[in-house]
């Protein structure tokens, strides 16, 4: 009896435990991990992983991610990014953000449709901290000093997450498509991506990998000593730059502006010394080219709409011209009064006819600088410039998938400098006679030109449906003017062109665009190149007083035939 | 026509009238043709100094050609009357550079007719002053610049300083042709505002004729 006494006593207990941890076990929860392996660099894009947990039905809401610019202490602006509006439910979001100040903890909070707080949480980044790009090793840790290390199921799928990234050492595979898609677009874009293959080989191979490797055919072969080695035809640009023995241990190639090295064995089988030699000569990534100047340039440059600056001065001297003509001979012909004042009746029409058509103001200005890089992979960066002439509320319309960067630093002015970020438009105020540039990375459209040249003629698909008349084609360290590209295919002779050097200094153009693009991707040396500049006729709207400019350049690498 | 609108020595005063317009409309027309010159130098447009001169030159052409138009031994009711056609001749060369102001109004234009009637209204309030003024001298004597132009500057700033003062009595600062203009074009003024306005000119205007009839009255009799 006294047993089953103490039995329900415990029974009685546990139920009463459980019915009061039941409500704590369904609240809603969210938690946020930023960072590869929570490693951050401020004002970088940065890879965001929001998990939402115990929501007992989906919400109608949003999701936002809160950070705030300017130091501790000093006077700060929230930056708000919208990840996911609607209906939410338990999973994990992933997105690419600009980290502003790592300093200032970042806030994640899903707020109900009734403005409700569904669940909030807040995370300091300070101890992950870094001040320069980092190396990223994917799979297991290789030893590399101060590497960061993930999982291949981590890795993110926007090529412009590994922007605070030194190289990448792939080593442990299976690794998805879509990963290595956009490990290949950031090395296009300046990325150093580093393989490590042996007989790790067979389970990493896939049609994406085979289009990053500097093999051509690849395939597993076995040394003397049993150390399985991957082989096989070297492509053009590749470059052994390691042996061991007679067989290559490193091997590189240069990919659009990046480079991509690989490493013939496993981790497991490198000898002593080998890896600090392979990590010695591994080239560091550089950032995607700002065209910061290009854009800033053509700013400057656009035109402010007014009258003409004779207007004036022009219905002045005409007025008087009848005021002297009607005082002069007024008295002696008995129409000039009348000839006066119709003068002046259709000079007042006129003026103010002409007043009407070009009295528009405009209150803002903004130019975005497109660069298309087409290579193996492709990559979109843009690089928008704003201007207020009074204080405007601005919306930017861009790509979904993608946030802006940057005009996030404080500046000594007054003003909020805050910015709100959603699918498809971010918003934030400028005050009068304010600049702000924000930098957009994302993924080209659809390849839509090819081409391929042989020393005279370059054979051109041009698929936009629209006439290219700004092309160049960069070969040898020449680059080479190329008449207009009409839709369709066409055989093109070129046959005069300039060194470099000298197109740098002759066409205006081309030398504020190639200028910060060669230092980046040196298209000269690297292959041949299309450039095709395009600036789209200005844009503007009567109805809100703002002129836009728009500037596509496309690099499109061929092939020589 | 010519005797009857501008007068002796009427040249210059018209053609420094249109030349002072002319000259604060070219300054105040925007110069900037590229946006790096914004940038260096912000402008946007502001159309207040070019219908201040307006104002300003009209109404001294309406003082000095209505006062011109006052001779010895003439029947006083006349006066007026050509004082009045010189006020709409004054106008009539305002016209194309009101008209071309149009460009400094990208948004709302309405500011600019009731500006430039504001304009008339206060010209031929000050015409008919400068008529009185030359009736009374003339009878008296002496030589009525002084008084007249005195009596212009103090009608110009006196209200004026009631926008130091707080409250409805602020709006009474709007007798000043100066502040009246400056809130018809800025589009800062309310009805009662734009009403005390032209209630001044209006008012001063009847005031001024009636004393010129009954000064002319006096004459005959």
């Amino acid at each position: 009896m006294r047993r089953h006494a103490i039995a329900r006593q415990y029974l009685f207990a546990l139920g009463v435990s459980v019915l009061l941890a039941a409500p704590c076990a369904a609240s809603p929860q969210v938690s946020l991990s930023v960072g590869f392996d929570q490693q951050v660099v401020r004002n970088t894009f940065t890879p965001f992983e929001i998990e939402i947990a115990g929501l007992a039905s989906p919400v109608d809401g949003t999701l936002k991610v809160r950070q705030s610019a300017g130091l501790p202490g000093e006077r700060r602006a929230e930056i708000v990014h919208v990840i996911q509006s609607g209906t939410i439910e338990n999973g994990t979001l992933r997105a690419t953000l600009p980290l502003v100040e790592p300093l200032n903890p970042v806030t994640v909070e899903l707020v109900a449709q009734d403005g409700r707080t569904v669940a909030v949480a807040e995370q300091s980044l300070r101890l992950g901290v870094r001040q320069w790009a980092y190396p990223l090793t994917v799979g297991r840790p290789t030893g590399i000093a101060s590497a960061a290390v993930v999982g291949a199921e981590e890795l993110p799928l926007d090529w412009w997450a590994y922007d605070a990234v030194r190289e990448v050492w792939l080593v442990d595979p299976p690794f998805s498509e879509p990963a290595l898609q956009a490990l290949g677009e950031w090395t296009v874009s300046g990325g150093s991506l580093l393989i490590v293959s042996g007989s790790a080989y067979p389970r990493m191979d896939s049609p994406t990998l085979r289009r990053l490797l500097p093999l051509s055919a690849p395939q597993l072969e076995e040394a003397e000593d049993g150390t399985f080695f991957v082989g096989g035809a070297q492509r053009a640009e590749a470059e052994t730059v390691l042996k061991r023995g007679v067989r290559p241990l490193l091997v590189q190639m240069p990919l659009g502006a990046g480079r991509v090295s690989l490493v013939t064995v496993a981790l497991a089988d490198l000898g002593p010394g080998e890896l600090e030699l392979i990590a010695e000569r591994i080239p560091q990534a550089q950032r995607p080219p700002t065209t910061e100047r290009v854009s800033a340039a053509l700013l400057r440059s656009t035109r402010v709409p007014r009258p003409a600056y004779w207007l004036a001065p022009a219905v002045t001297g005409v007025t008087l011209a009848s005021l002297v003509a009607f005082g002069l001979w007024g008295t002696r012909r008995r129409w000039t009064f009348g000839a006066f004042v119709g003068s002046l009746v259709a000079l007042a029409a006129w003026s103010g006819f002409y007043g009407n058509s070009h009295k528009r103001f405009v209150r803002e200005y903004s130019m975005i600088t497109n660069v298309s890089v087409l290579s193996s992979f492709g990559i979109n960066t843009a690089f928008s410039s704003f201007y207020a002439v009074e204080p405007r509320s601005v919306t930017m319309r861009h790509e979904l998938g993608s946030f802006p960067a940057g005009g996030y630093v404080l500046g000594a002015r007054g003003g909020t400098l805050s910015a709100e970020s959603e699918a498809g438009q971010t918003r934030f105020a400028l005050q009068a006679a304010e600049r702000r540039d924000l930098l957009f990375h994302s993924r080209p459209a659809a390849e839509s030109l090819r081409f391929r040249f042989d020393g005279t003629y370059a054979e051109i698909e041009n698929r936009t449906g629209k006439t290219l008349a700004n092309a160049y084609l960069a070969a040898d360290d020449a680059i080479l003017s190329l008449p207009a590209i009409q839709p369709g295919t066409q055989r093109l002779a070129v046959q005069t062109g300039l060194m470099l050097g000298e197109a740098r200094s002759t066409y205006l153009s081309l030398r504020s665009i190639l200028r910060p693009i060669e230092e980046w991707l040196p298209i000269a040396q690297r292959g041949v190149w299309l450039v095709t500049l395009e600036e789209w006729p200005e844009a503007t709207d009567r109805d809100a007083p703002t002129l836009e400019r728009e500037v596509w350049i496309t690099i499109l690498q061929g092939e020589r035939t | 026509m010519k005797r009857i609108l501008i007068g002796e020595r009427g040249l210059w005063v018209y053609a420094t009238f249109v030349a002072g317009c002319g000259l604060a409309l070219t300054l105040s027309m925007p110069w900037t043709s590229t946006l790096s010159d914004l940038m260096s130098y912000p402008w946007r447009p502001f159309p207040l100094p070019f219908f201040l001169t307006y104002g300003f030159l009209s109404a001294w052409v309406a003082l000095d050609r209505a006062a011109e138009a006052v001779p010895v031994g003439r029947p006083r009711v006349a006066f007026l009357a050509v004082a009045a056609l010189r006020v709409g001749f004054t106008q009539l060369l305002a016209l194309p550079l009101v008209a071309a102001s149009r460009a400094l109004f990208p948004d709302d234009w309405a500011a600019i007719p009731l500006a430039a009637a504001y304009v008339v209204a206060a010209s031929l309030a000050f015409a008919a002053g400068a008529v009185v003024l030359e009736i009374l001298a003339v009878r008296r004597g002496r030589h009525p610049a002084g008084l007249r132009y005195g009596l212009f500057f103090a009608w110009l700033g006196l209200p004026a300083i009631l926008l130091a003062v707080a409250g409805p009595i602020r709006t009474l600062a709007q007798l000043s042709p100066a502040v009246a203009v400056a809130s018809i074009v800025g589009g800062d003024v309310a009805l009662p505002g734009v009403l005390v306005a032209f209630a001044a000119p209006a008012l001063a205007t009847v005031a001024f004729t009636v004393w010129c009839l009954v000064l002319s009255k006096g004459a005959s009799t």
